[in-house]
């Protein structure tokens, strides 16, 4: 094939344009539209930004109650300080209650905790039995300190225990304090 | 919708059609007599005038349709057959569809008939048909006075109308003429025109056609294409009895001249959509969908996995 309009007198660049201004109000259309859809998207979206802008609703709080809230948050946070820092009677609350929390197993439950410097009793419930004793296993409290069940009960099928811990004051005592050098020779 | 207006001897025909699922729909057609019509020709004013009384001065309303023109014998068209080395048709320098153009028209303006340019000033060129052998190239080109096209465009840019084209009869009738099988003498008023697989012939003849004229025809085909035996193989057939050579199917051809309405369709029908009828007849007459078609395309890759 020839590069050349075949059967045509006008050349390919004028078929071409001729075309291109026919369908030229199609493409103006087409164009428009576009833009007016554009435009329109852009209007929308700008006044929906503003009316979210403008209608985002002030929080509203009392400044009593705001201020009651303040308060006790600081009590809180500075009475937890103090129990991390407190050590009534050489005992050390915290770490206790802490060592307790953590060897628990899952389906023991906790009810009562008293710490004393002579014993730690805990009192709680699980429905497995064999839980306490998993339980007594895991608490560990180092030399001196030796954990036992003090009494268990069986009601309606949940298993009721309390826990001792003695502390033997003269063995915690040696371990807290620190030995002198070269005393075991 | 598309309007064709038909210049030929002093007669103007005016044909809309449409173009639809490869069917040729012709709407209206309507031809009117004018005298000396090379004067209306000869300046834009009377283009002009000639447009305007072909739309019944409702311009307006024809500026919404695509305009072409056809030339038929008669109105300054001219023909002519010849040869060129293949070389000549291509450069290296040409790098733009507008280049190589340039210089396949300014060929055909060397080869222009003999007394054509003693009758107008400068011409412009169309090609017809193209045969392109190894080594030479035989080209159908059609000539048109460079005065009378200047006029029609510039006449249809002052009233606002989309000049789509200007073609001529032998190149709607190559396009439209199944010569698959065997070539076609078609003989019109004043032009007698072959098509065959190759490319075509145009003779513009002033008086009837005969045997004697017949024999300078073949001979001249056997001389340009690859045909023994050229008469044997042909048929011959008038312009208004193309029906049965058409490559797409007509709507509206007996009520209307089928000369008129085949040059009108041949304007307007783009050369692909009857190339792509002609494969999906051939190929795949039962499958649908040409070689070149988006579904011809996939349903190659899917037939090659």
């Amino acid at each position: 094939m020839l590069s050349v309009n075949y059967g045509n007198f006008l050349r390919k660049s004028e078929t071409a344009k001729a075309a291109y201004e026919f369908k030229r109000p199609v493409y103006q259309f087409i164009a428009n539209t576009v833009c007016v859809f554009c435009l329109a998207g852009a209007v929308t979206s700008g006044l929906a930004l503003a009316y979210a802008y403008m209608a985002t609703p002030k929080p509203v709080y009392s400044q009593e109650l705001y201020g009651k809230a303040q308060s006790l948050n600081n009590n809180l946070s500075r009475g937890a300080a103090l129990m991390k820092q407190g050590r009534p009677r050489g005992v050390n609350a915290y770490e206790i209650i802490n060592k307790f929390a953590n060897a628990r197993p899952a389906d023991v439950t906790l009810t009562d905790i008293v710490i004393s410097p002579e014993q730690y009793t805990v009192k709680g419930f699980t429905p497995n039995q064999d839980s306490v004793n998993a339980y007594i296993s895991a608490l560990d409290f180092g030399k001196g300190k030796k954990a036992g069940v003090a009494s268990i009960s069986n009601n309606k099928g949940t298993n009721e225990f309390t826990i001792i811990v003695h502390v033997d004051e003269q063995k915690a005592a040696a371990k807290s304090s620190p030995q002198p050098k070269g005393s075991g020779k | 919708m598309s309007i064709v207006i038909i210049l030929g001897n002093n007669k103007v025909s005016c044909v809309s059609l449409t173009v639809k699922d490869k069917t040729v729909n012709i709407l209206e057609a309507d031809s009117r007599h004018f005298d000396d019509l090379s004067s209306f020709l000869s300046s834009a004013d009377g283009v002009k005038s000639l447009l305007s009384s072909c739309f019944g001065g409702d311009l307006k309303a024809a500026a919404e349709h695509k305009i072409y023109f056809a030339f038929t014998a008669g109105s300054g068209l001219a023909y002519k057959t010849w040869q060129a080395a293949a070389s000549s048709f291509s450069d290296v320098s040409d790098k733009t569809f507008a280049d190589k153009e340039d210089r396949i028209l300014s060929l055909c303006i060397e080869n222009v008939p003999q007394g054509f340019t003693d009758l107008y000033k400068d011409c412009v060129a169309s090609v017809v048909s193209c045969y392109e052998d190894d080594e030479v190239y035989t080209v159908t080109s059609a000539y048109l006075p460079g005065l009378y096209i200047n006029n029609i465009k510039e006449a249809c840019e002052t009233l606002g109308l989309t000049l789509f084209g200007i073609s001529d009869i032998a190149s709607s009738f190559c396009k439209f003429i199944n010569c698959s099988e065997q070539q076609v003498l078609v003989r019109a008023n004043g032009l007698t025109v072959i098509v065959n697989q190759f490319g075509s012939l145009a003779f513009m003849m002033n008086g009837d056609y005969s045997d004697s004229i017949g024999d300078i025809i073949f001979n001249m085909i056997e001389h340009y294409y690859p045909i023994n035996n050229s008469r044997m193989n042909s048929q011959t057939v008038s312009s208004s009895d193309l029906e049965p050579f058409l490559v797409v199917p007509f709507n509206g051809l007996s009520r209307y001249n089928c000369e008129m309405s085949v040059i009108a369709a041949g304007c307007v029908v783009d050369s692909k959509m009857l190339a792509e009828s002609n494969e999906t007849v051939k190929s795949n007459p039962d499958k649908g969908g040409s070689k070149n078609s988006v579904i011809g395309k996939l349903r190659k890759l899917f037939e090659k996995k």
